[in-house]
């Protein structure tokens, strides 16, 4: 492959991932200034790595694992972010491919008149990091079970399960943050899935 | 409730809004585009 065949590419096709790229660098690292390092770092080794790349195949997928990747190596055990809590230990004895055995959380749609951005954007960022990173793929950036399975190295199975305990928690945060604002829950049974029946 | 315990994921063969429209989504600046596109060229 020659320059001008990879700067071809990198327009096309790479390139325009960038505003997802940001997006989801941000929510791993809370910080902007982090997230633009993060992104800059992932496309320097798109770049370098292009010869692996094959041309029409999914882009979008493979810029999120090397974001994933760069994020873990270089960001997540930083000397500069020593408050940084690893989940990993959890998540593990957390994860199953079997859902069943958690209950839906219930969320009232008047919630989400009483909600403004800033807010889903704190409850996503206090998620662990391993939950957080199966919603921003999913229900951000639209990438499929067997994707997300791929980008971060976890069965199909455990996407599902992970997302289906990670939106509950998302749930739970932000009814939390409306009864902060003033929203009350009047039905006198919270969290009881069978409520809406 | 096992009755009550995809579609939405497009995980079927042939209702999410509210996070996907308030996430906040940080702004690329044109010299953060112009600065990627510095380095590519150094690379």
């Amino acid at each position: 492959m020659d320059q001008k065949e990879k700067h071809e590419i990198f327009e096309k096709e790479l390139f325009p991932h960038l505003d997802a790229l940001n997006t989801f660098a941000y929510h791993l690292t809370y910080d902007e200034d982090y997230a633009k390092d993060l992104v800059q770092e992932t496309y320097m080794k798109a770049y370098r790595f292009m010869d692996k790349y094959q041309k029409g195949t999914n882009a979008k997928a493979w810029l999120f694992k090397i974001l994933k990747n760069a994020y873990i190596n270089h960001y997540r055990r930083d000397s500069r972010r020593p408050t940084k809590v690893d989940f990993e230990d959890v998540v593990n004895y957390q994860d199953s491919d079997d859902d069943r055995g958690s209950s839906y959380f219930d969320l009232r749609e008047e919630i989400f008149e009483n909600m403004m951005g800033d807010e889903v954007t704190t409850a996503i960022n206090s998620l662990p990091v391993d939950f957080r990173t199966v919603i921003l793929l999913c229900d951000i950036e639209g990438f499929t079970y067997d994707e997300i399975s791929k980008i971060v190295d976890i069965p199909t199975g455990t996407v599902r399960s992970r997302l289906f305990r990670a939106r509950n928690m998302l749930k739970e945060k932000l009814k939390e943050y409306a009864e902060s604002l003033g929203f009350e829950d009047k039905r006198g049974n919270k969290g009881n899935e069978k409520s809406d029946e | 409730q096992s009755d009550y315990g995809m579609y939405l994921d497009n995980e079927m063969s042939t209702k999410r809004n509210f996070i996907k429209n308030n996430v906040h989504r940080p702004n690329v600046t044109p010299d953060f585009i112009q600065s990627i596109k510095d380095k590519i060229r150094v690379v």
